[in-house]
């Protein structure tokens, strides 16, 4: 079976990944000529480029990047082929903190909590709550799998709560709350970014630390001591990495579903490869372009309308997680 | 430290512990594995067997004290304990794409810095137990498209590549064919000849366990016996083994003169 050279693959998905952004930019309610983006002597443009485009391509990088990164460790970690980020609850953990706030404020009167910024707090407070009491959970279980269960549990609490906070809430707060599930790169702007990316830098510490023990965990076996290895230590920032990666990401432009399933299959199956020194980058670039292409499919051309982004991951996300299923790369080579 | 490694058991006995107490599998159980020896685990299915071997690696909590060079596991830090013993299982899911020199590459994980990152020393010895196992054509290739018995020789490279003195393999020559079940116990047998490594190694095939082992853990009749090979030939011994078995009991018998008739 032939392989790529590492380089050559990087070098083809960054120039991917260029290509993407700098179209990415052009691409909007109003089209931008793609070669004269960064020279354009009309002002209108020039802030629409730096004020809303160039802030929603940073955005979907870095989504794109967290969600797959994140993705890839859980895969590892559960060594299963359809975990993605989400699989823990760190989501419902956030979607629970969002409604907590947009219902809850509606019915005890205190509306001011619906804003943009009070919305992104409790989506950054439910998912890290939700990783602390995971951590909590790693501390005392034997068994790696029963965190999985005790995730999805907490996810589908989570869940039934904010069913029946929008039972009780008005329909506009409903909307409200439905329309962030849907996720959104569009109102990210640029202090938000940079919280995003010191949020991703220091989880990418952790993942760092991890590749290791990550690179261990494909033997696919649970006991890591007779490596010498700390099985629980490296449990714990795995947690702790993707976590962070997940519920920033998700604070900041809602739950977007598919791509951290998706994009480790993709960089598994075009570097042939189990190790993380590999699939972190690739996953990360490959996570990137997708989201840029996902995010230029969400306009519709010729009108200014643009779709719900989680509506397009899972348009592209769902046939191949079919695929997955029933193609399970030949007998899990 | 690693000059003298030998396995001593006091009242040792193998079996699972509940929240209030331990349920034995075993009688209590003392010896003294010198070093430099191949030791070979026989016992039926369901003897207990793997069992032993994961609380010898401590894996699982045993009654009774467990020391090696003096030291209980316990004391020993992660990375002491796996530059002390290495370890061989039976069950690996290993991850798609994953080749056979990476998962030899496990084994060096102890000896690697913090990103795991592989020296020349490293990369020697991969390729130094790569060939002793007859696996270095193999490298290259994915380990889940390699053959049982190639997957176990890559496995055994391994930890051959993890330099412990003291190793232990679960079953290692289950899948193997017949000149490699008996190269691989012969190979067991030089390292600890010449390296002065203590291997203990679990097995169903008596003959190479006869040809090779320097002594015998027998688990029969939730007992454990450490016997010399030799005493393994002895009617009694292979008595135990049979005895016991829900098989009837003419076929007990078959069975008996079979062996006593080889011998």
């Amino acid at each position: 079976m032939y392989r790529w050279p590492f380089i050559s693959v990087v070098l083809i998905i960054a120039i991917l990944l260029v290509l993407a952004f700098v179209l990415n930019l052009s691409i909007g309610e109003v089209w931008l000529n793609p070669f004269q983006l960064f020279f354009s002597e009309n002002l209108q443009s020039a802030i629409l480029i730096s004020e809303f485009r160039l802030p929603r391509a940073i955005a979907a990088v870095l989504v794109g990047s967290a969600l797959s990164l994140s993705g890839l460790m859980m895969q590892t970690l559960f060594r299963n082929p359809i975990a993605g980020p989400y699989v823990l609850g760190i989501s419902s953990g956030s979607v629970l903190g969002v409604s907590l706030v947009i219902l809850g404020g509606s019915i005890f009167s205190a509306e001011f909590l619906s804003s943009n910024s009070a919305i992104i707090i409790a989506a950054l407070v439910g998912g890290l709550a939700m990783m602390f009491i995971l951590l909590m959970v790693l501390k005392i279980i034997k068994d790696i799998m029963t965190l999985l269960i005790v995730g999805m549990m907490f996810g589908a609490f989570a869940t039934s709560v904010s069913s029946i906070l929008q039972y009780f809430s008005p329909g506009f707060q409903v909307k409200a709350f439905v329309l962030w599930t849907f996720g959104s790169l569009s109102k990210v702007d640029y202090p938000q970014i940079y919280w995003m990316i010191s949020f991703i830098v220091l989880a990418l510490f952790f993942v760092v630390l991890s590749l290791k023990g990550l690179n261990l965990l494909t033997l696919g076996t649970s006991q890591l001591e007779q490596f010498g290895i700390k099985t629980k230590r490296l449990h714990f920032i795995i947690l702790l990495a993707t976590a962070l990666l997940t519920s920033s990401v998700t604070a900041f432009c809602g739950p977007i579903g598919f791509i951290g399933v998706i994009v480790p299959h993709i960089s598994k199956k075009i570097l042939k490869t189990s190790n993380h020194w590999r699939l972190m980058p690739v996953s990360m670039m490959i996570g990137a372009f997708i989201m840029l292409v996902s995010e230029m499919l969400t306009h519709l051309p010729g009108s200014g309308m643009v779709l719900p982004i989680n509506s397009v991951t899972a348009f592209i996300g769902i046939p191949f997680i079919l695929w997955i299923l029933f193609k399970p790369l030949k007998n899990e080579i | 430290m690693i000059s003298s490694p030998v396995i001593e058991l006091v009242d040792f006995q193998i079996g699972y512990r509940s929240k209030t107490d331990f349920c034995s599998l075993t009688s209590p159980f003392s010896a003294k594995l010198p070093k430099g020896k191949l030791i070979a685990i026989v016992g039926t299915n369901g003897a207990g067997k793997t069992t032993l071997i994961k609380s010898l690696t401590a894996q699982i909590s045993y009654n009774g004290s467990l020391y090696f060079n003096g030291k209980t596991p316990k004391s020993y830090s992660v990375e002491q304990w796996a530059e002390l013993i290495s370890l061989v299982q039976t069950h690996y899911q290993v991850q798609a794409f994953t080749n056979v020199f990476d998962v030899i590459a496990k084994g060096r994980t102890v000896h690697t810095n913090w990103l795991g990152h592989l020296s020349e020393k490293d990369n020697e010895l991969i390729m130094l137990s790569a060939k002793k196992l007859g696996v270095d054509h193999l490298l290259e290739r994915y380990f889940n498209q390699l053959s049982d018995g190639e997957k176990q020789r890559v496995l055994v490279a391994m930890a051959f590549a993890q330099s412990s003195p003291i190793m232990f393999f679960d079953e290692p020559t289950a899948y193997l064919d017949y000149p490699h079940k008996f190269y691989l116990t012969a190979l067991m047998k030089s390292l600890c000849e010449n390296e002065d490594r203590t291997i203990v190694f679990s097995s169903h095939d008596l003959e190479v366990v006869t040809k090779y082992a320097d002594l015998v853990l027998l688990i029969a009749q939730k007992q454990i016996h450490l016997i010399d090979t030799k005493a393994l030939m002895d009617a009694s011994y292979i008595n135990l083994l049979i005895e016991g078995q829900d098989i009837p009991e003419e076929f007990k018998k078959e069975l008996y003169e079979h062996w006593t008739k080889k011998q």
